[in-house]
């Protein structure tokens, strides 16, 4: 069997602890009160709703490194397995899990949880909204404190938005993608491309700026790579 | 030690206080009506619960430390399946006391005597945390172990026979029954029958309060809307007055409705209801009125009424805790953090509905559909965690995710095609379109339930295809199909 091509030669920048990185991508104090665009390039397995839980545990962290508060996720189509926020570091009982059955409850739930205090992150996977809707839900945020948490598609990508950041997501996978049929070459692990389309909230990502971001499938640690030659563009065509 | 003797010792205190003597004066008849509150969580288990019986003049009895009031005695006859089985029924009692403060000892034994014996002897096991469940026909057994203070025979008739060398039971239980009578009396000889429960101890169980239910029953049907929330506020406004004044709360308010709706068909008045359930019990009406208004969303009134009904159903006495002056401490800001929670899951669960909105508690299973339980969040069950101790970060804080954030519910069979027998897949075809495997990870072989119906042979695969995307897939072992199970978004 062949061997695929060597995959290109990567500078690791940060190799620290995993949520560190994701952590300098939120602004300061990890963006309480905002909304958060996470926006998928691809279908649904890109991950950029395992990004946006990763960022949230870290907003979820105390200064002693415990688990606090509380994490919404509201799932309009009941497939949220919550056995994977576990291994994410977020624990399960600290998730309360919403099912609304209409629309119109989804949104109300959205803007309950983001207008309640007591919510730290909430979750939920959003397509088209009204920018009406939009706006009452950033309000909504700003009241309580918390943090929203859109995993939207790339069909958004036109439409007006009022998150504070939206960061698209690209799977870093791009370089096996020449390979042979067949041909197996192990990464470390889970690789993913973050572009900053929109910043309103400061922090460390001007708009346009790029990550190449590696999950390490032994560790568990995320590092932040020099991005890649291949990449992409920010503008990428998205498919589905 | 008498009082007396407490303070000629402790004469001269030190600078910094540890000497002091602080001293609170019995009241056994406060600490009874503390205990009957405590019944009223005790109904949750069981709903036959009693109070330690009076002694004369319904005072403690100095001879019988069975009056003290210190003791639930609670019949859980035919309750412990619905907690798994008598074990789970007293480990859940336990820890609800425990999460409201308090440490208690629990046992569970065939009789009244034989439970509060040894109980009151937990010590002597080395576990006294742990609640002890004794099998059916072995209370003799246990109580026979057990210091001689634990069959509740009074302290002066201990020290007696401590002084004759009978330091346990079954050395007493074991001395002829004239001779017991004889040198210690008729009490001592019935004390110890009681104690293994060879005489039958009725327990006098305290009644189960009557719900809190207001009621308006119409001269004429009405359909209009705007009139029938009217009132159903009135009725609210009613039952909340009624648990103010009995000094309770609720967990949970019923509301009803009888309509004519259907009579002719039928013959029988056409009936509606819908329960709101709280998070943390209360009675403050704002609250109760603001739940049942988004519970009324959920529903359409029916037309022509003829009556309405609201009633308090899972009654409890509040616990009273200490306030705090000042938000200064952590607790007080998960107390505040806590009623937050609380006041979001019941607005949520009022207007979406009490399956709507859960808590999800990892199983101790193999296989993933049933890895995940969903728990109610409002009721006496519900207690929002805000500190998971047991979550502490690892340096990263995380472990490579070797499961979906989304599970296919019933797995989609897929056309694939692996390179060798038994290994992983190199294409496969999903939602119309062809794609070719990058990478894999696994297999992670599941096997399990051969025992039952529900067998599964899988060996599981994460999967990077072409578009950059990570499926979860696996090979139904021994038929050779092929399913997707979940995505990783």
């Amino acid at each position: 069997m062949e061997r695929s091509r060597r995959p290109p030669e990567l500078k690791s920048e940060v190799s620290g602890a995993g949520q560190e990185v994701l952590g300098g991508l939120l602004p300061g104090r990890g963006g309480r009160g905002r909304v958060f665009e996470w926006i998928s390039a691809g279908g649904p397995g890109v991950g950029a709703a395992t990004l946006a839980l990763l960022a949230a545990s870290k907003l979820m962290q105390d200064p002693e490194n415990r688990m606090v508060g509380t994490l919404v996720v509201i799932d309009r189509d009941g497939g949220f397995y919550p056995a994977a926020v576990a291994e994410l570091g977020l624990p399960p009982q600290g998730v309360l899990l919403v099912h609304p059955k209409s629309e119109a409850e989804w949104m109300w739930a959205v803007e309950q949880a983001l207008r309640s205090p007591a919510v730290d992150v909430t979750l939920t996977w959003a397509g088209r909204i009204e920018s009406r809707v939009f706006r009452r839900w950033q309000l909504a945020a700003e009241a309580g404190g918390g943090v929203g948490m859109l995993v939207r598609s790339s069909e958004v990508l036109e439409e007006a938005s009022w998150a504070s950041v939206s960061l698209l997501v690209r799977s870093g996978a791009c370089e096996e993608a020449e390979g042979p049929a067949g041909s197996f070459v192990k990464r470390m692990g889970r690789r993913w491309v973050v572009s900053v389309l929109r910043n309103r909230a400061g922090g460390a990502g001007d708009d346009g700026s790029e990550w190449l971001l590696e999950w390490d499938d032994e560790t568990g640690g995320l590092h932040l790579l020099s991005r890649l030659d291949c990449a992409a563009p920010v503008g990428v065509q998205a498919a589905g | 030690m008498p009082l007396a003797e407490a303070r000629a010792v402790l004469l001269s205190p030190t600078e910094d206080g540890a000497g002091r003597l602080e001293v609170v004066e019995a009241n056994p008849g406060r600490d009874r009506e503390m205990l009957a509150g405590q019944c009223e969580w005790a109904w949750r288990f069981t709903p036959r619960v009693a109070l330690p019986p009076l002694g004369t003049r319904g005072q403690p009895s100095q001879s019988d430390p069975r009056t003290r009031p210190e003791s639930l005695l609670a019949n859980i006859t035919g309750c412990g399946h619905l907690f798994g089985d008598d074990h789970g029924l007293a480990e859940a009692m336990r820890k609800d006391w425990l999460e409201r403060g308090y440490r208690v000892r629990i046992a569970v034994a065939g009789s009244p005597g034989a439970a509060w014996a040894i109980a009151h002897a937990a010590h002597w096991t080395g576990q006294p945390d742990a609640p002890l469940v004794v099998a059916p026909g072995r209370d003799e057994q246990w109580v026979r172990r057990l210091p001689v203070e634990a069959l509740a025979i009074g302290a002066s008739v201990a020290r007696a026979l401590r002084e004759l060398g009978v330091h346990r039971a079954d050395r007493l239980i074991d001395l002829p029954a004239p001779e017991i009578k004889r040198r210690f009396g008729d009490q001592t000889l019935w004390r110890i029958d009681r104690a293994v429960g060879r005489v039958d101890e009725p327990l006098d169980c305290l009644p189960m309060p009557e719900p809190v239910v207001a009621h308006r029953d119409f001269e004429e049907p009405v359909s209009r809307g705007d009139w029938l929330e009217q009132v159903l506020q009135e009725l609210v406004v009613e039952v909340s007055e009624g648990l103010r004044s009995r000094g309770r709360v609720t967990w949970r308010l019923v509301c009803r409705v009888c309509h004519e709706v259907g009579q002719e068909r039928c013959g029988e008045p056409g009936r509606m209801k819908w329960v709101t359930g709280l998070a943390e019990p209360g009675w403050e009406v704002d609250r109760l009125w603001g739940l049942v208004r988004l519970g009324m969303q959920r529903h359409r009134w029916p037309r022509q009424v003829t009556r309405l009904e609201v009633a308090a159903e899972g009654m409890v006495v509040p616990e009273r805790s200490q306030e705090t002056l000042f938000d200064v401490d952590a607790e007080a800001a998960c107390q505040r953090v806590r009623r937050g929670v609380g006041s979001l899951v019941e607005r949520l669960v009022s207007r979406l509905g009490r399956n709507a909105v859960a808590r999800p508690v990892l199983r101790d299973a193999v296989i993933p559909e049933s890895v995940v339980q969903l728990c109610p969040v409002t009721g006496p069950d519900w207690e929002e965690p805000l500190h998971h101790s047991d979550s502490t970060t690892n340096g990263g804080g995380m472990k490579p995710s070797r499961r979906p954030l989304r599970l296919i519910n019933g797995p989609r069979a897929i056309e694939a095609m692996a390179v060798v027998p038994q290994g992983p897949p190199v294409r496969f075809e999903w939602e119309g379109r062809a794609h070719r495997v990058l990478q894999y990870w696994g297999p992670e072989r599941i096997v399990t339930g051969w025992w039952t119906d529900q067998q599964v042979a899988r060996d599981y695969y994460r999967v990077e295809i072409d578009t950059g995307e990570w499926y979860w897939v696996f090979r139904q072992l021994g038929e050779e199909d092929w399913f997707v199970h979940g995505v990783f978004e």
